[in-house]
């Protein structure tokens, strides 16, 4: 198994791929099996004993894994200093709002035309129930959560070239797959093909368990009825008075699922990663980057670019340039340094490590990503679709369509979709390559065969096209197995007087808890460096 | 949506206007025809459409002018090795994509024609990558 999109995908990620619902959930699944979806190793705020004797740590860059590390590093009592390119903290996480300009490389600006309220989360956006660290500093920054839906029975499953192009709903996908796959096996058991894997007394007990699950009848046969539409929904859903009697749906055949493939995009609502409960910040993911710089204040110094970074015996120096005063440079010094830059910035400046920490951060590709917001001047998929919340997956380049998850069922409320998100393959870099206008057209084109009342209600949109991104130059580090083999311990080992933290220091890459546990670990062992006599 | 670009290309018209027309592969590798097609959807996503670079914290590099892209070889490397933050993109073109693309920056950014690139080359460089 290997998630490099540049390397021949495995048969089972190539079929979920070409199944519906295709590159995202393929990659995520490729993430998961390589063993990224491994439980948070977070127990608890990180405790940092004895005294640093007013040591002081320069760190570069204010993401979560920067400001965790000067948060954690001053409660422990060291002098700390934060250089930053934006002029906000945050990193990739981040919440684009109406007013907000954004210039992505090559210059091409937008300005964000949001309603109040509305926002893009162009990185992250959502927070595992089991991504401890992350929960945990929102609950001592006091970062609202709410929840992130992502099943949605409702929303839908899309393949142009599947039943006639139309979208079909993931609770019907879900219940008649489960329901013909259970039918099969009830038949198999009941004609003893499986005599020799179950013995007599589980045999009914897996009968039972059978109809349980698919919602077979008593004869085993999974039909249209009252059992299936427990489990599919009903033609006409049970009412009150004299037009309360229901009727049952006929289910989609399982040769029909199976060929369409759409059940290539179910894996991804049982993984690890994307199991219930997911959380998302009140307000936008931005809320958690605010919040750690609300609390680090004036020790994170804004709109530097640094250039360079030497040291010796006795302390880091990181050249920078200001950025409002248009270029000019200064040094900024400390005993010691702990460096979160993403690796793509990184690994074209002059930074003075040992060869191996050297070729450990020129080894790692970073993955393009693509997320494209979309303004609709009312909630149709609420109003008209009773989509409230959640993912559909389609597998045009657009992969899915994400609702939003907050501000439900509101009287005339407009909108925000994210009407499109990449993540590695061929399609990431040719929606890169458009010109932002063009990537919310291809979005609309797409996104509109799922909903046509795209056409009517669009208002406004805007694209953060990752590989673009002045602060990251790319998405995410994209490690294999090789590579972690032979770089992963020499990327993480303090050199000298520099140590590096950041989702690629992390066995969780691009995800925040990565990012966090890398930059806790590192001031852990940093610290036990420091208080060593 | 193949079908609508493709006629949107059509009627462009000029090769300006198609620099800007935007093109969608159908699976995870790439299926631009060609080696210009293939720098100005890929390529440029990065390096720029005019081979400029780009620089924010980090920068990617300019391609105009940058000698060591007269080495059909370097190119070869690049494209199937990565190099830094790049992935081998390479490894998602096929023998005839890479050798266009190699021979079209090539002649476009530095003007070699010398030494072209040929898919004999590309595919040894490819097993060896693999090994």
């Amino acid at each position: 198994m290997d998630k490099d999109p540049f390397r021949m995908p495995s048969r089972r990620a190539l079929l979920t791929q070409i199944g519906a619902g295709g590159g995202g959930a393929a990659v995520y699944r490729l993430m998961t099996s390589l063993g990224f979806a491994a439980e948070s190793t977070y127990r608890g705020p990180v405790s940092l004993e004895g005294d640093p004797r007013g040591a002081s740590v320069l760190i570069l860059g204010a993401g979560l894994a920067g400001m965790t590390a000067a948060y954690e590093l001053r409660r422990a009592g060291y002098r700390v200093q934060v250089l930053e390119y934006n002029a906000r903290p945050g990193g990739r996480n981040w919440t684009v709002r109406g007013g907000d300009t954004y210039v992505e490389l090559g210059g091409a600006r937008q300005v964000c035309r949001f309603d109040d309220g509305q926002y893009l989360n162009p990185g992250p956006w959502r927070i595992p129930h089991h991504h401890y660290a992350v929960l945990d500093y929102c609950r001592r920054l006091g970062v609202a959560l709410e929840p992130f839906v992502q099943l949605n029975h409702a929303a839908y499953l899309h393949k142009p070239d599947a039943f006639g192009g139309a979208p079909q709903r993931i609770r019907e996908i879900k219940a008649d797959y489960s329901g013909g796959v259970a039918e099969l096996l009830a038949k198999a058991t009941n004609k003893g093909a499986l005599d020799d894997a179950v013995t007599k007394e589980d045999r009914e007990i897996l009968l039972e368990a059978l109809r349980d699950l698919g919602g077979l009848d008593r004869d085993y046969r999974y039909r249209a009825g009252p059992d299936a539409s427990e489990f599919r929904g009903y033609e006409r859903p049970p009412g009150g008075g004299l037009s309360a009697r229901p009727e049952d749906g006929e289910p989609i055949g399982l040769s029909d699922i199976l060929t369409s493939r759409l059940w290539g995009s179910l894996g991804s609502f049982l993984s690890y990663e994307f199991q219930t409960t997911m959380f998302q910040p009140v307000g936008g993911m931005g809320r958690i980057g605010e919040a750690f710089g609300r609390e680090l204040g004036d020790a994170i110094r804004y709109n530097v670019k640094v250039v360079e970074i030497a040291q010796d015996e006795r302390g880091v120096e990181a050249r920078f340039e200001d950025r409002e005063t248009g270029g000019s440079t200064a040094t900024a010094r400390a005993d010691w340094c702990i460096c979160t830059l993403p690796l793509s910035i990184l690994s074209r400046m002059r930074c003075q490590v040992g060869a191996p920490m050297r070729e450990a951060i020129s080894a790692l590709p970073y993955a393009p990503a693509v997320k494209i917001g979309l303004q609709f001047s009312r909630r149709f998929w609420e109003e008209d679709e009773h989509i409230y919340g959640g993912i559909s997956y389609t597998d045009q380049a657009i992969r899915q369509i994400g609702y939003p998850n907050y501000g439900f069922n509101r009287q005339g409320s407009k909108g925000v979709l994210l009407g499109a998100y990449l993540f590695g393959g061929a399609n990431a870099y040719e929606f890169t390559a458009m010109s932002p206008e063009d990537r919310v057209s291809v979005a609309l084109e797409q996104g509109a065969k799922v909903h046509p009342q795209y056409t009517q209600a669009f208002e406004t949109g805007i694209s953060v096209a990752w590989a673009r991104v002045p602060f990251t130059l790319g998405c995410a580090a994209d490690w294999t197995e090789a590579k972690r083999a032979e770089h992963y311990e020499n990327l993480c080992a303090i050199d000298g007087r520099i140590a590096l933290a950041g989702e690629h220091a992390s066995y969780l890459p691009a995800w925040q808890e990565g990012a966090i546990l890398s930059a806790l670990d590192c001031v852990r062992r940093l610290h036990a460096r420091v208080i060593a006599p | 949506m193949r079908v609508a670009l493709t006629l949107a290309f059509w009627f462009a018209g000029a090769a300006a206007a198609a620099a800007q027309t935007p093109f969608l592969s159908k699976g995870w590798t790439f299926d631009e025809p060609n080696g210009a097609s293939l720098y100005t959807h890929v390529c440029a996503a990065c390096h720029q459409a005019g081979g400029e670079g780009a620089t924010g914290a980090g920068a990617y590099p300019g391609l105009k002018g940058d000698e060591r892209l007269a080495s059909t070889d370097y190119l070869i490397g690049v494209l199937l090795g990565g190099q830094h933050a790049m992935p081998a993109l390479g490894r998602a073109m096929s023998d005839a994509q890479l050798v266009d693309l190699i021979n079209y920056v090539r002649q476009t950014f530095v003007g070699a024609i010398d030494d072209p690139a040929t898919a004999e080359r590309t595919a040894a460089a490819r097993a060896a990558f693999k090994r």
